[in-house]
């Protein structure tokens, strides 16, 4: 998995390409931490190229998404690749941390 | 030469599901199943191993864990074989999607996957071995 990460002010985008598998998902916390420490106020997850989500990715996007929503901040998931999307949509995510657009 | 059943032996050690997801693309390949039958099986597989993985086993060592792909009836079946402790997924309680996400337990949604993205489960105890079968119908939508 590849992760490309765009910086705008406290807003950051990751743009996840390939397999957020169990490693994938860990690769994908680690950034999301850095950032976090870095304080970040809103957090993107652009899973457009993102080829397979599994659980450990969505336990990622969940526990974050809580995480900087106690804090009045955001994560977002944002234009899922069909594959993803199914997985989002499967576990009931879709409607809570998918960007509207 | 095409084979219809293909057997992988693996470890329990994370690095190993590699080993499988090479041989089901080429079994994929070989066969032509449609990408939505190899999505399914392949995040079902990740969800399964992971699980037996992490939970299965209550010592440090080494365990072999058989995983078997093969075409039946017209249809996709992935087995998969450990000698963890006893451990039936199908009897895992099922996630309340109903609750909103603020107030959901961390975790506890990859059976529910492979429930969602495969069309028949079944497991049965083997002596001291679990043994998971997935099954997948094969058309040619996918």
């Amino acid at each position: 998995m590849n992760i490309q990460k765009i910086v705008n002010g406290t807003t950051y985008e990751f743009l996840v390409a390939g397999r957020v598998d169990g490693e994938g998902a860990n690769q994908l916390e680690e950034q999301i931490l850095l950032a976090i420490r870095a304080d970040a106020q809103i957090i993107y997850v652009n899973l457009q190229q993102a080829t397979f989500l599994c659980s450990a990715g969505l336990r990622v996007l969940m526990q974050y998404w809580r995480q900087l929503k106690a804090r009045q901040k955001l994560l977002q998931a944002t234009r899922p690749s069909p594959e993803a999307d199914a997985v989002l949509a499967a576990s009931g995510f879709r409607e809570m941390l998918v960007e509207k657009i | 030469m095409e084979f219809f059943l293909v057997q992988v032996s693996l470890t329990n050690q994370p690095k190993e599901k590699q080993k499988i997801l090479q041989a089901l693309q080429k079994f994929a390949r070989d066969h032509r199943l449609p990408d939505k039958v190899l999505q399914a099986a392949d995040l079902s597989l990740e969800e399964h191993l992971t699980n037996v993985m992490n939970y299965g086993f209550e010592d440090s060592q080494v365990h072999e864990i058989l995983v078997r792909l093969e075409l039946v009836d017209g249809g996709f079946q992935i087995e998969v074989e450990d000698d963890g402790r006893a451990f039936n997924p199908l009897e895992y309680p099922e996630p309340d999607l109903s609750v909103p996400l603020s107030e959901r337990p961390i975790g506890g949604l990859g059976i529910h996957l492979i429930k969602s993205f495969m069309d028949e489960l079944g497991y049965r105890r083997e002596g001291a071995r679990n043994v998971f079968q997935m099954r997948k119908k094969v058309t040619s939508g996918g």
